[in-house]
């Protein structure tokens, strides 16, 4: 992997994922408006409110909120810098979970009901998204022999032949990822959530912002993880994922009264059923052929 | 004159030894502390000096009169088998009594009929790995029995009910550090099995130090488990030696793991394998461990970090290259990642913090067993890793919670919330030690990857890697809601400040920093200890099943830098900003975070953590459990039986 190309991919992931994710959640708040026979904000109103939210008084429920949201923020682009810099998935996987731990703290740090509340249940989406990531890593590791982003994208066949179960499970786990559901987790910008923002709840001002941020730069490791099993086919794989994120958005609407424990039952029994079986067929026929 | 390495193996099995019978004797606060420093230091010095000498290729020493000192252990073997056979009758327990007898008898037929034979030419063997062993035993064993010079003052202030028998305590504590060198320094396996027995022995005697009932109950569980251990450790010496019984016997570490026959070696590793896991805790052996956690919180550091389960682990991976080619050796790993998944998840139900540190030993001992079952070379180095992050951050986090305990009252996690205001040196360690236990860029990381690539390359290897997914997914949450605690905000007032013993804090604060060094210095450690270690023992081993880990450096270093700008951040803090009260969903709070309640007073508000027992409760996975491993277990012996290879 030459290290230029490696720098170049981090720095563009750097820079371009907030715009890319910023324009994201605008869509995504248009087309909910929509299904929801409303108007909905201008497309670039995520950036209105981040520029806002910076601008507001500095005030917090215990000042440490400050370093452990810019820990949050800085650890989830370092994440995505491994990433982008073709770096090893295994290790984006547990730089995440780093990250959100930083998050889960800082709700924590404020030790107030609802906040607390919200950091718990923040931490079971970590724990349910987290044995898919692993997989994922895993069975990229089959399939190439690597865990090296720089070493799968350069791989002949698109990893989706061999891992259409972890690639459905990965879908599953997106829902809870992209806080779209459930309710009595999400910090989505809907009013149909339980907890008034839940892991956010003491968070203002910058250190909100911070968040916001993050979340965009994380929305983009998770697609760019989707389209990375379609290495070999760049231009179905973005169609494959605006398809999936639209189904994201379709399900988010359809279903708004999903809790917790049904989303850690039923993401698990998913991840077990996709995902673990796809991993065991590989492993039981031995791997792949080339 | 003698050399100079066996120098230092003798001194690091009789100064402990000697020492143990100075404190047995000399009963005097002053006394004590003097002899556990003067012994510490020794010990430490001489292990670092053995470990420094082991560097430039394995120790190995043939003593003169090996001969005359197995018939010593053996009367101590004998002594150690009456010793638990007279106690199970004092107290009246059948079934530790029973198998005492087994475990004497068997003893007995093994020194009368299969002696003659017996011959190891080498004594003592210190290579790379038992190198490793000497320097956590050496610096964490000895650096709990410091701590427990501060504690155990404090233990009989809180504690007034227990007789105080501090004399008995601390002997029993440099004993154990004595077998535990002879475990890891002997080549024999009859001597190991004496010493093995000495730690069952000393475990017992150190759970039931309180007297209590349920100490005494809880000190025969560990008993009657141990026991069966010893008795398969025995059976195993039986079948080896009636393996080859006319020309030398096949009784050290050295020529076993040799020797051409694997096949004729499946049931004795079988055995070993049971050996092991009941020493290293696993299902269906677990409770035993958190049964244990009655003793005094140094005795539970000891046990957990440094000594006992770590010498199930050892055996275990010293005996990883005969498992990596039986099929013993898969079912093991699947009876360590069954233990590793169901373990993380019963302490997720747990808030008491010493039970919740004893569930995460089982389960991270249940991935250094699952390593030493697949036993390839790059699964041993995952062994050898975990072994050494484990040590340092469970031995930290223990002696911060026994010393919490004392400052507080309580050793549950609710109780332990704003810790970081209210003790900012105890719970910055016991961060340190939490994020050494499951967060990247810490330890976990590097022995989690590796452990990974081990098992891909493994048979079976996919439903390993599918059990340490959801494994270590558990173990987030346990770890990170038990970190969000000492984060909380202090809405009271601060507690006044409170004095830890000198002896407290040097061994926490060495023991964090040690965490942390060990961290930072995992190529070191790869490339001087566990490299050579396994160039040894595999043939055609070559490094390159580190490469992808050294390709990795650069993003963990970063990693690092990350965090320590982000701690010296903290650190310096930042005046801007004001503090306000927290979130309540619109009610009135007043500056402390109490709440305006319906009839205008003012109540606190309170939160706790999600433990979900309907989920992860003991009631609801303790018995399938542990019928499920029994299950795996049978597979074993059926699999040595059949003789099944890989």
């Amino acid at each position: 992997m030459n290290i230029v190309m490696a720098a170049a991919g981090a720095v563009l992931f750097l820079i371009l994922a907030p715009v890319l994710g910023g324009l994201i959640s605008g869509v995504d708040r248009v087309l909910t408006a929509r299904m929801q026979s409303r108007r909905g904000p201008p497309v670039l109103q995520p950036f209105y409110d981040i520029s806002k939210l910076w601008h507001k008084e500095r005030a917090f429920a215990n000042p440490v909120e400050m370093i452990l949201t810019s820990g949050y923020l800085i650890l989830i682009a370092f994440s995505g810098a491994i990433l982008f810099s073709g770096g090893d998935l295994l290790l984006v996987v547990f730089a995440l979970a780093l990250s959100h731990t930083f998050l889960i703290l800082a709700a924590y740090a404020a030790n107030a009901p609802y906040s607390t509340v919200g950091a718990e249940r923040e931490l079971i989406g970590v724990m349910v998204a987290e044995p898919i990531l692993i997989l994922l890593a895993a069975g990229f590791f089959i399939v190439t022999g690597s865990f090296f982003v720089s070493d799968i994208v350069s791989d002949p066949t698109s990893a989706i032949v061999y891992l259409p179960g972890v690639f459905l499970a990965l879908f599953a786990v997106l829902t809870l990822k992209l806080r779209k559901s459930p309710f009595d987790i999400a910090t989505s910008h809907h009013a149909h959530q339980e907890l008034v923002k839940g892991v956010t709840s003491s968070l203002s001002g910058r250190t909100l912002a911070k968040v916001e941020l993050a979340h965009w730069y994380e929305t983009i490791i998770l697609l760019a993880m989707m389209l990375l099993f379609f290495a070999a086919n760049p231009v179905l794989g973005i169609i494959v994922v605006v398809i999936c994120y639209f189904l994201e958005i379709l399900m988010d609407n359809l279903f708004p009264r999903v809790t917790w424990k049904m989303t850690m039952k039923s993401l698990w029994t998913v991840t077990l059923i996709l995902g673990a079986a796809n991993i065991a067929v590989l492993g039981i026929l031995g791997g792949v052929m080339v | 004159m003698y050399q100079p390495e066996l120098v230092a193996i003798l001194i690091l099995l009789l100064v402990p030894l000697l020492s143990a019978v100075l404190l047995a004797v000399l009963n005097r606060d002053n006394l004590r502390t003097g002899i556990v420093g003067i012994a510490s230091a020794v010990i430490i010095a001489t292990s670092l000096y053995l470990a420094w000498s082991a560097l430039s290729g394995p120790v190995v020493i043939a003593l003169e009169y090996a001969k005359q000192i197995g018939i010593w252990l053996f009367i101590v073997e004998l002594v150690v088998a009456l010793a638990i056979i007279v106690l199970s009758l004092k107290y009246r327990r059948m079934l530790p009594l029973v198998l005492g007898a087994v475990q004497l008898l068997l003893i007995c037929i093994m020194e009368l009929f299969y002696a003659e034979s017996v011959n190891v030419s080498t004594t003592f063997v210190v290579n790379d790995f038992s190198a490793i062993m000497v320097l956590i035993i050496g610096i964490i064993g000895t650096l709990i029995c410091v701590y427990a010079l501060g504690y155990m003052k404090d233990y009989h202030h809180h504690q007034e009910s227990v007789p105080e028998r501090k004399a008995y305590f601390f002997a029993m504590l440099f004993v154990f550090l004595t077998a535990m060198f002879g475990i890891v320094l002997s080549n024999s396996l009859m001597w190991i099995l004496c010493f093995w027995e000495v730690t069952t022995l000393c475990s017992f005697l150190l759970i039931g130090y309180s007297k209590t009932p349920e100490a005494v109950t809880n000190s025969f569980r560990a008993v009657w488990m141990n026991l069966v251990g010893g008795i398969a450790f025995t059976l195993a010496i039986i079948s080896l030696l009636s393996i080859d019984h006319t020309g030398s016997a096949l009784l050290s570490i050295t020529d076993i793991i040799h020797y051409p026959d694997m096949a004729a070696l499946t049931i004795p590793a079988a055995l070993i394998a049971v050996a092991g896991l009941t020493k290293a805790a696993q299902m269906p052996f677990s409770s035993w461990l958190t049964g244990a956690m009655v003793a005094p919180t140094p005795v539970s550091a000891l046990l957990h970090s440094s000594t006992m389960v770590k010498a199930g682990v050892y055996l275990l991976v010293v005996f990883a290259p005969i498992f990596s080619q039986t099929a013993v050796g898969t079912a093991l790993a699947f009876i360590g990642l069954f233990t590793f998944v169901v373990t993380s998840a019963l302490a997720i139900s747990q808030s008491n913090a010493k039970k919740v540190l004893a569930y995460s030993t089982i389960a991270n001992l249940g991935l250094i067993t699952a390593c030493a079952g697949i036993g390839t070379p790059m699964a041993v180095l995952a062994a050898v890793l975990l072994i050494i992050f484990h040590a340092v951050a469970k031995a930290l986090l223990f002696m911060c919670v026994g010393a919490v305990e004392h400052r507080i009252d309580s050793r549950d996690i609710e109780d332990m919330d704003g810790l970081l205001v209210r003790l900012p040196l105890l719970a910055t360690m016991m961060v340190v030690g939490i994020c050494g236990m499951y967060l990247a860029p810490f330890g976990m990381l590097i022995s989690k990857w590796t452990a990974v690539v081990a098992f891909l390359s493994a048979p079976f290897g996919w439903a390993f890697v599918i059990m340490l997914a959801f494994g270590s997914a558990l173990t987030i949450f346990f770890w990170t809601k038990w970190l969000g605690k000492l984060f909380m905000r202090m809405n009271g007032p601060p507690a006044p400040a409170t004095t830890l013993h000198v002896s407290e804090k040097i061994p926490v604060v060495v023991t964090g920093v040690l965490t942390v060094v060990c961290c930072l210095g995992f190529i070191a450690i790869i490339r001087q200890f566990i490299d050579p270690y396994l160039a040894s023992i595999y043939a055609g081993y070559t490094d390159t099943v580190t490469v992808g880990l050294m390709d990795n450096l650069l993003m963990i270093g970063i990693m690092f830098v990350i965090l320590a700008v982000l701690i010296a951040a903290a650190h310096a803090g930042s005046k801007a900003g004001r503090t306000l009260a927290p979130y309540l969903g619109g009610r009135g709070v007043d500056e402390a975070g109490r709440f305006r309640g319906s009839l205008g007073v003012y109540k606190e508000a309170k939160s706790a953590n999600y433990y979900m027992p309907e989920y992860f409760g003991e009631e609801v996975l303790m018995n399938p459990s542990r019928i499920i491993s029994t299950i795996l277990i049978i597979i074993m012996f059926v699999l040595a039986f059949l003789g099944v290879m890989i």
